[in-house]
């Protein structure tokens, strides 16, 4: 599970601080940061931990599962990504990321980045409903935040990140400060059993 | 009361196999930016642990490893 990497990346992030070199941990969780940040702190990061709560990048770049790593150049070009599975454990990841750490990455010549444009208002988008489930769990309202997200996965009945955060608003007692993996190992099995298998669920 | 075919599901399935087959095409947001390796990653700004507007273009000029994981 991808929290237990921060650890891993809090000292590969220190073993690199001056190689040129940042980390940028993004949580999606639709709690908000209150459910991240146990986490953050408990792997005495000290690298910075943004959340994106209504899932933003994942409508913006449509992908439907974590954890993801993203290399980006000096200049804000792409360099290597990799969407679910990436893991610091994966000697092939670490790898990869250090030789990407060791290159030179071209001319110090960075031109203006373009601002990711808001999902579009046209239509009604997974991340639409999303949005209004992230609204109605900070108002603690969790059988209404699941009917929302449960509209939101009828868009997009593979993405893995709406199916968890569904999990979470229909079972709140799995995920308190221990999460069930054991129960979600079941979850899934089930949902299997019953020909409703997630994207790419890691 | 009969419950049958796919709308026996357990209480806990998200959905009917028939609302799946029912639903629009995934991925039906139409402005998705793809992310290719090469091309330049749009800015964006996301809020830190502690409040604080983080953007991605505060990391110009140095390598960057964005990792997203979630606590779940």
């Amino acid at each position: 599970m991808c929290r237990y990497q921060l650890p891993g990346w809090q000292e590969f992030y220190a073993a690199h601080q001056n190689d040129n070199f940042e980390l940028l941990s993004i949580a999606v969780d639709a709690p908000g940061a209150k459910v991240a940040k146990p986490w953050h702190d408990k792997a005495h990061a000290t690298f910075t931990t943004v959340v994106d709560q209504t899932n933003l990048l994942a409508g913006a770049f449509g992908f439907k599962v974590v954890p993801n790593g993203l290399m980006i150049d000096a200049n804000g070009i792409l360099r290597f990504k990799q969407i679910g599975g990436f893991s610091i454990d994966k000697a092939e990841t670490r790898q990869q990321v250090e030789s990407l750490i060791r290159e030179k990455f071209g001319d110090q010549n960075p031109a203006p980045l373009e601002a990711l444009q808001p999902p579009s208002a046209a239509g009604e988008s997974w991340q639409q409903h999303f949005q209004t489930a992230v609204r109605l769990i900070e108002q603690g309202q969790h059988k209404e935040a699941a009917a929302a997200l449960r509209r939101a996965l009828l868009r997009d009945p593979t993405n893995f990140l709406v199916r968890k955060q569904l999990w979470r608003a229909l079972h709140p007692e799995k995920f308190g400060e221990q999460i069930d993996l054991d129960w979600q190992q079941q979850q899934r099995q089930r949902e299997a059993e019953l020909g409703f298998e997630a994207a790419n669920p890691v | 009361m009969k419950i049958t075919g796919v709308l026996a599901w357990h209480p806990e399935v998200a959905m009917t196999k028939e609302e799946i087959e029912r639903s629009t095409t995934p991925m039906s947001n139409s402005n998705i930016v793809p992310l290719e390796v090469g091309q330049p990653v749009p800015d964006f700004e996301l809020p830190s642990l502690d409040g604080r507007p983080v953007k991605l273009s505060d990391y110009r000029g140095k390598k960057l490893l964005v990792f997203m994981w979630a606590s779940w």
